[in-house]
């Protein structure tokens, strides 16, 4: 067994409530490490590409890594990889917390759930064996009533993830949900529900060995002390809210689906005025001493809301709403059905600007309304009315539409757009309209560099900084670490080299990172490929390019695309996207090319 | 005058939303500010620094930390995290 794995992972039938173990080579695991890298690999070695997101055949893994169960801090995460059933391509999400710790400890470094099971049903992954027990009684249950029943009835040692309403009535944003945090984005958990899994619990004993304990003890401290820093202070302190304020006085807060860089709501959202009229607790994933978990409350006797700025800010100003109470609530409603927030708040502002142009007939849904955004909610979940149509996400809802729609729908291949005003971000928009996953702040992190007190000198820098920043974010989520911690390292890659050390054993270089994270990145996009991509998908919202706000001008798209192409180049790409073979070759990736010119028939589907 | 906007950790601590002071180097606004609000000593400016884990935006464009930046008359000075953006 290597150090800092199982060297196994675990293939659950849930057909025929049987499992198969097989092998994980450390070839594979030097390459993909683990978290969203190894994932991205099993999906390969699957061909998960070739069953539709919520078709039963299609794999679902949940996936840890050599850091999980070390004293290493933010390291108890897990990824759950899949097809998303908004973007019919890869989807990657994390979440934290005694999961990773438990799921770790049933002696697999991922567990692969394939197959639906006959009725809706708990899955149980413990040292026995695995049992698939239906639990039609459980129908309905939020997130958190399900997980609390399921420990009552196994016991309080496992570790359960469990899956919303929403999840188990197929709308295509559903999350997968432990301790009350989401694996949110893309639908992991209307793939799920698709299997018929309301629940994954998990028990185990078995531990790894770490290579050298006493370095990764040291490690552990100066990291520990590193996260008490200056660098993390804003999620300490304040939390992801802080950046309501910042970004509506800098006019990249978007609001009522993306028509404005500004908004009134954000005073009354925002940490500055939230903090000193709440009632808060804060709270922490597991093996973490940030804490950057602010739970806000309006009234003494309800629960504390979790309540971060994406969530906010699409729950909040996304539909011209500044109502903390309504957004407490529909945060609180999102958790309990288990919603990913942002695609939750863009589906409806997206319908509320239908309504405003006639598209849609739906004269209740108007933004700014309270009542429009509470009644638009419980109409979604319970697929009604309108409801019905809002449950599809942004792109297949105005698919329906027709093509004026499709020009505002906030989405990149199908995936709802986070809180930042693109027409002022040239980095963070490149990065979102390439990004494998769709829309996504967290795979790249691009805003930094539009954000940085040292622009780039030229787009050809702004290109190569965005690159590291994706690279970094790679390795960060394959480790995996959180992102909060991103600010305290000196060289990022340094220190991840000397945890791997510290944990596997193995010798990494910093350039040896950097291509790992090179493998992973264009993993996720030779799946993307085998799925169908077609350059025209890397793009934004056509309206970007067209209209501006009163913060924005739009983007120029002669600009844009020179980007884009300059971006293909650097990663190693045909001016157009495609990955060569000579790429695939030197990255160990041929071997599932070929899968793709054998189906096409074509002597060369990827290269230029 | 310049005018220095407080937010998140440097406005809860001070309670303090916007403050005016005198035009010089970014490093004498800052010293301006923090005899002003002696509450942001060590918070996140000391002897007219920005410690690490802040910076300043210019007129709602550019981000920096260079001490010697020219702050100008009408300038507007946005005193932030530095990690702006973030789930
Ligand atoms: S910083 Fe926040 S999200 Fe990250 S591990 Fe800690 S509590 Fe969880």
């Amino acid at each position: 067994m290597p150090f800092g794995y199982h060297g196994r992972w675990l293939e659950v039938d849930l057909q025929t409530a049987s499992a198969q173990e097989h092998e994980l080579s450390k070839e594979v695991l030097c390459q993909y490490i683990g978290g969203v890298g190894l994932g991205v690999w099993l999906m390969l070695q699957l061909e998960a590409w070739r069953w539709a997101a919520l078709e039963p055949e299609a794999p679902l893994a949940l996936v840890f890594s050599p850091l999980v169960s070390s004293p290493l801090t933010t390291s108890a995460k897990f990824a759950v990889v899949g097809r998303s059933p908004l973007t019919n391509r890869i989807n990657d999400s994390l979440a934290s917390s005694t999961f990773a710790l438990v799921g770790k400890q049933t002696g697999y470094d991922a567990l692969v759930l394939r197959g639906a099971a006959r009725e809706l049903s708990l899955v149980v992954v413990e040292p026995q064996g695995v049992q698939v027990i239906p639990v039609p009684e459980l129908a309905g249950c939020s997130c958190e009533q399900t997980q609390a029943e399921v420990r009552r009835r196994l016991g309080p040692e496992f570790a359960v993830l469990a899956v919303g309403p929403a999840g188990e009535r197929g709308i295509a944003f559903a999350t997968l949900s432990h301790q009350g945090r989401h694996a949110g984005r893309g639908g992991s958990g209307a793939v799920l529900g698709a299997k018929g899994v309301k629940a994954l619990a998990v028990r185990g004993q078995q531990r790894v060995r770490w290579a050298r304990p006493k370095v990764l003890t040291q490690l552990a401290r100066k990291l520990a002390q590193l996260a008490q820093g200056p660098q993390t202070a804003k999620y300490r302190q304040l939390g992801t809210l802080a950046n309501m304020a910042v970004f509506n006085r800098l006019g990249l807060l978007p609001a009522e689906n993306f028509q404005k860089g500004s908004s009134p709501a954000a005073t009354a959202l925002s940490v500055e005025q939230l903090q000193p009229q709440t009632l808060q607790v804060r709270e922490s994933c597991q093996v973490c001493n940030i804490g950057c978990d602010h739970r806000y409350t309006l009234q003494e006797d309800q629960p504390g809301v979790r309540l971060e700025y994406e969530s906010a800010y699409a729950l909040g100003p996304l539909c011209g709403i500044s109502d903390p109470q309504t957004v407490l609530w529909a945060a609180r409603f999102c958790d309990h059905w288990g919603l990913d927030t942002i695609s939750t708040g863009a589906t409806v502002a997206f319908a509320m600007e239908c309504v405003q142009r006639g598209w849609l007939k739906e004269p209740w849904l108007q933004f700014g309304r309270p009542e429009a955004l509470r009644r638009a909610l419980e109409l979604m979940v319970r697929r009604q009315g309108v409801g019905e149509l809002l449950a599809l996400g942004t792109r297949a809802m105005a698919e329906q539409l027709g093509p004026e729609a499709l020009a505002i729908a906030p989405q990149v291949k199908g995936l709802e757009l986070p809180g930042y005003e693109l027409r002022r971000l040239p980095a963070a928009a490149l990065a979102m309209a390439v990004a494998t996953r769709g829309a996504d702040h967290n795979r790249t992190s691009a805003y930094e560099v539009d954000f940085s007190p040292q622009p780039p000198e030229n787009d050809n820098e702004l290109v190569q900084r965005l690159i590291w920043h994706e690279d970094r974010a790679a390795v960060m989520d394959s480790l995996i670490l959180c992102k909060f911690l991103r600010g305290v390292f000196e060289d990022f890659f340094a220190s991840a080299s000397e945890m791997l050390w510290a944990t596997t054993g193995w010798h990494f270089t910093a350039g040896g990172l950097h291509q790992v994270a090179r493998r992973i990145i264009t993993a996720r996009k030779l799946f993307n490929i085998l799925c169908g991509w077609q350059p025209q998908e890397d793009t934004l919202p056509e309206r970007f390019f067209t209209q501006g706000t009163s913060t924005a001008g739009p983007l120029s798209r002669q600009r844009f695309e020179r980007l884009k192409r300059l971006y293909y180049l650097q990663r190693g790409w045909t001016p157009e996207g495609w990955i060569p073979w000579q790429q695939l070759e030197h990255l160990g990736l041929a071997q599932f090319g070929l899968l793709c010119t054998q189906e096409a028939e074509t002597s060369e589907p990827l290269g230029s | 005058m310049v005018t220095v906007e407080l937010f998140g950790t440097a406005r809860l601590c001070s309670g303090v939303s916007q403050v005016e002071v005198q035009p010089g180097s970014l490093q004498e606004v800052l010293c301006q500010l923090e005899h002003r609000l002696p509450q942001l000593r060590g918070v996140c400016i000391r002897q007219g620094k920005l410690l690490p884990g802040y910076m300043v935006n210019i007129n709602g464009q550019r981000f920096t930390r260079d001490p010697h930046y020219r702050v100008g008359p009408g300038d507007v000075v946005l005193l932030l995290s530095a990690d702006a953006g973030g789930a």
